[in-house]
C-alpha cells in the first residue's frame, strides 16, 4: 500500500481522486492550488501525476487521426444505399 | 412524390430553413440560410441532415462521408473488431436516414448519430456482453498503473510506444474503450461525452478516471511481457 503524505491540504489519495479533473484542467481554482501545493512536496504524486498526464496525452496521439477510411466508406454507402433502395422498390410495389 | 431540390438551390429560392428542427414531412422556418453554411460555403451537419430528412440522396452521401470516421471509430472501441463495426456503420446510417425527420435539433447532430452509434453497437454485442462489475478499489487500480511504485514513469515511457498503447487499450473492457475513444481519442468534450454515454457529468467523469487508471494499469502489465 501506499505511504500516504498530507501536504497541501489534501490526502495522496484525494489526490488521485483529482487527476483526471487535474490533467483536464476542470479543477475549481481552490482544488487546483491544493494539487499544486501536494505535488511541489510530494514525489511520489509528482511522478506518477506527470506520468499519467503524458498517457492521456499519447492516448489520442496514438491513434490514426479520424482520416476517412475510403474503402470502409464505400462499402457502408453501398450497402446502406442498397437497402434504402431496396425499401423504396418495396414501397413503390 | 414531391421534388427534392438541392438544399443549395432552396437557398437560392430564398427558402429560409429552421437549423434547430425539422418535422416529420416539413421543415420549420424560421432560420436563414447563413446559420446553416458557414462562411467557406461548406454546408453544416445540420443543413446536410435537413437535406436528407427530404429524401436528398448527395446530401446523405455528403453527410455519411464526413461523420463516417467519427461512428467507425466508436464502433470499433465498442465491438473490438473493424468486420463488425462496419455491420454497425450501416444500421447506423439505414436509422439516421430514417430518423431524420424526427431530430429535434436538443443536440448536436453528430451527438445525435452517436448515440443512435452507441446503440446499435452494444444491441450487437447485447449477448455477449462482460458488463463491468467487482469493480477494484480506485486506489487498487492505480496501485497496478504504477501509483507509488518505485517506477511510475514505465507508463509515460510505454505509452510513447503507439503498437504498446493499441494493445493496451485492446485489453480493457469495451466501457473504457467507449469512453476513451470518445474523450481522449476523438477529444469530445466532456459534456458531449456525457451525452452521449447517458451519463451524468460526475459519473462520466468517474467511468473515465478509471478507464484511464485501467489503461495505465494494461500498459504498465503489458510492459512486463515485452
Amino acid at each position: 500500500m501506499l505511504n500516504e503524505r498530507f501536504a497541501g491540504g489534501l490526502l495522496c489519495s484525494q489526490v488521485l481522486n483529482l487527476l483526471t479533473s487535474y490533467v483536464d484542467s476542470e479543477l475549481p481554482p481552490e482544488a487546483l492550488m491544493q494539487v499544486q501545493d501536494h505535488v511541489a512536496v510530494c514525489q511520489n504524486c509528482a511522478r506518477f501525476g506527470a506520468s499519467f498526464h503524458l498517457l492521456v496525452r499519447c492516448t489520442a496521439s496514438a491513434h490514426a487521426s479520424l482520416t476517412e477510411n475510403s474503402a470502409s466508406l464505400h462499402r457502408i454507402l453501398c450497402s446502406v444505399e442498397r437497402r434504402l433502395d431496396q425499401a423504396l422498390d418495396q414501397t413503390q410495389d | 412524390m414531391p421534388v427534392v431540390l438541392p438544399v443549395r438551390i432552396l437557398y437560392m429560392l430564398g427558402e429560409t430553413v429552421n437549423s434547430g428542427g425539422v418535422n416529420n414531412g416539413g421543415v420549420n422556418n424560421g432560420g436563414t440560410a447563413d446559420s446553416l453554411e458557414s462562411p467557406a460555403g461548406v454546408l453544416s451537419d445540420d443543413a446536410l441532415l435537413l437535406a436528407t430528412a427530404r429524401g436528398d440522396r448527395d446530401a446523405f452521401r455528403a453527410f455519411v462521408t464526413r461523420t463516417q470516421p467519427a461512428v467507425l471509430q466508436l464502433a470499433i472501441a465498442i465491438l473490438g473488431n473493424s468486420a463488425d463495426a462496419e455491420d454497425v456503420a450501416q444500421e447506423t446510417y439505414l436509422a439516421a436516414f430514417r430518423g431524420a425527420a424526427q431530430f429535434r435539433g436538443d443536440a448536436a447532430v453528430l451527438t445525435w448519430l452517436l448515440k443512435i452509434a452507441r446503440r446499435q453497437a452494444w444491441h450487437h454485442v447485447a449477448r455477449r456482453r462482460e458488463p463491468l462489475r467487482d469493480l477494484p478499489a480506485l486506489e487498487a487500480l492505480a496501485l497496478a498503473a504504477g501509483w507509488g511504485s518505485e517506477d511510475p514513469e514505465r507508463i509515460a515511457l510505454r505509452s510513447q510506444d503507439h503498437a504498446a498503447l493499441r494493445r493496451a487499450l485492446s485489453r480493457l473492457p469495451s466501457e473504457y474503450r467507449e469512453i476513451l475513444n470518445l474523450r481522449d481519442i476523438q477529444g469530445m468534450p466532456g459534456t458531449t461525452v456525457a451525452t452521449v454515454l447517458g451519463l451524468s457529468v460526475p459519473a462520466m467523469k468517474s467511468r473515465l478516471h478509471r478507464a484511464r487508471l485501467s489503461l495505465a494499469a494494461s500498459l504498465r502489465e503489458d510492459g512486463y511481457h515485452a
